[in-house]
């Protein structure tokens, strides 16, 4: 079946592309933003896994806080979050906690994989798992100190 | 009184999900470019902050209907039986979830709620005390590949893998209305139970991607010539293991429509609103400005209903847009150019 393939490319936001992040001028980590690619929305618990990958790397999961309806989770909480629930039109913004970030004005090959459980489908037993990837070259932004 | 046009805001997705249109610039459409003042939504998909209603989107919402003239007709609503990761939902589950979902439904002025094909029977029985006490109708949608009469002959793949049809539906929600009284309960036919061949837009995507084109014309080609269960067995005897799952395999090789437009008539008194289904609007041969879905008989059925006297909505819901999202942006198709399409004809077809 057709699977949104053109919603994919909405895993990375590219209006916001990477940014560091920090708190009074300490650079803590760096991020991007990140919409849910089908036409409604999902709870978080829906998500199987999210897996994020710097210049071919893989991001440890523990190191990514994700932060979505003004509350931060980590991604091994999303099992139990099935009442928090993920609008299409709002960006989450992900972080990862990196001390000093990335240098500003370099570019990074970023990859953002996601599975996600369609949860009214039920046959048999099975239900639909849909396989979403997106991958941008992005640039650093040059601003110091990126808010939520 | 004559059939009333409206539209599921679902058929505007694309433009919605790539910030090219608000709810409200579709609202704007509806009344000013289609004429008419019919509005569905996905509830989850238009309502920020679903399954929580603010008082500012209730406001919201309320005032741009007013200044549109418009009308909350039906609001489509699910049943995610994996929400929870750790058990299937149960049905008094269930029936909080669809409860909690026309509590927001009436909040928003909605008529009615449309619940899945697969929603049990008592999981709707369980809710109806909840549709009656905040006046929503509970409307079960007849989609393909479920018949509306059990009898019907079979016109798609039913085995393993496939979905599995409970071919009493409608006589079950007919039952629990008559047996209740109630007159919150009722059905909402799509109308792609009259879809009788695939659409072009969906063959063309498979086409693209098979890994042998050949597999997907012998679908075409043999379709029509052999029972559905037979075609598979086939089709899966000579090019496993590159082949379409099941569900796939339907959307290609009906047989024919599921439903006989015939068969409406019993249930038009239970109608609470029906899905316009279709996939891609194409201008009829030698007639310019009149347009057509080729895959889906809208003739017959709105004959029907217009004979049957039925006075309700029907909602545009385009879908084509799916098949043709796998490629650049350059490709995608205009939601609202095949939307005004939709309404050439619907409004042609309902006449005076």
């Amino acid at each position: 079946m057709a699977q949104f393939q053109s919603y994919n490319k909405l895993l990375i936001s590219a209006e916001e592309g990477i940014e560091n992040y920090g708190l009074n001028g300490k650079i803590l980590g760096w991020q991007f933003r990140c919409q849910y690619p089908s036409y409604r929305g999902t709870y978080l618990s829906c998500i199987h896994s999210m897996e994020v990958y710097l210049d071919g790397e893989r991001v440890p999961d523990g190191d990514i806080l994700f932060y979505l309806n003004g509350k931060e989770f980590l991604l091994s909480e999303f099992p139990d979050l099935y009442k928090e629930y993920w609008f299409i039109l709002d960006k989450a913004v992900v972080r990862v906690q990196k001390d000093g970030g990335l240098p500003a004005g370099s570019s990074h090959r970023l990859l953002v994989k996601m599975k996600h459980l369609i949860p009214y489908t039920g046959y048999f037993g099975n239900y639909l798992v849909l396989d979403g990837s997106n991958e941008k070259m992005l640039t650093v932004a040059e601003k110091e100190e990126a808010v939520l | 009184m004559a059939i009333k046009r409206g539209v599921s805001l679902y058929s505007y997705q694309q433009e919605q999900f790539f910030g090219r249109m608000t709810w409200k610039d579709m609202f704007r459409e509806v009344k000013e470019d289609l004429h008419c003042d019919g509005i569905e939504i996905i509830d989850e998909a238009t309502i920020h902050g679903y399954p929580f209603l603010s008082e500012q989107f209730v406001f919201d919402w309320h005032n741009e209907l007013a200044r549109y003239g418009l009308k909350a007709v039906t609001m489509d609503v699910y049943l995610d039986p994996m929400q929870f990761r750790d058990h299937v939902m149960n049905h008094d589950e269930a029936a909080e979830r669809l409860k909690n979902d026309i509590v927001i439904a009436s909040r928003l002025g909605f008529s009615n709620v449309r619940c899945l094909c697969l929603v049990p029977i008592d999981v709707i029985e369980k809710a109806l005390p909840t549709a009656e006490k905040y006046n929503v109708r509970i409307g079960k949608e007849i989609h393909m590949p479920f018949p509306i009469n059990a009898g019907h002959r079979r016109t798609s793949y039913d085995g393993p893998g496939s979905i599995p049809v409970n071919v009493n539906m409608c006589t079950e929600i007919m039952e629990l209305a008559d047996r209740t009284g109630s007159k919150h309960v009722g059905l909402v036919p799509d109308m792609g139970i009259f879809q009788d061949r695939p659409s072009q837009v969906r063959i063309d995507y498979e086409l693209r991607h098979a890994k042998n084109p050949e597999s997907i014309y012998f679908i075409i080609d043999n379709r029509t010539k052999m029972d559905p269960n037979e075609l598979y067995a086939k089709y899966r005897e000579r090019y496993a293991p590159d082949i379409l799952d099941p569900m796939t395999l339907n959307s290609l090789a009906m047989t024919d429509s599921c439903a006989d437009p015939e068969e409406l008539r019993e249930v038009v008194p239970y109608i609470v609103s029906i899905h316009g289904k279709f996939y891609n609007m194409t201008e009829i041969e030698g007639e310019p400005g009149h347009y057509e879905d080729k895959a889906i008989d809208y003739r017959r059925p709105f004959e029907v209903l217009k004979e049957e006297g039925y006075e309700g909505y029907i909602d545009s819901e385009f879908e084509g847009q799916r098949d043709q999202q796998d490629r650049g942006e350059e490709y995608l198709v205009d939601e609202v150019e095949q939307v005004r399409r939709h309404h050439e004809m619907m409004t042609r077809l309902i006449g005076k």
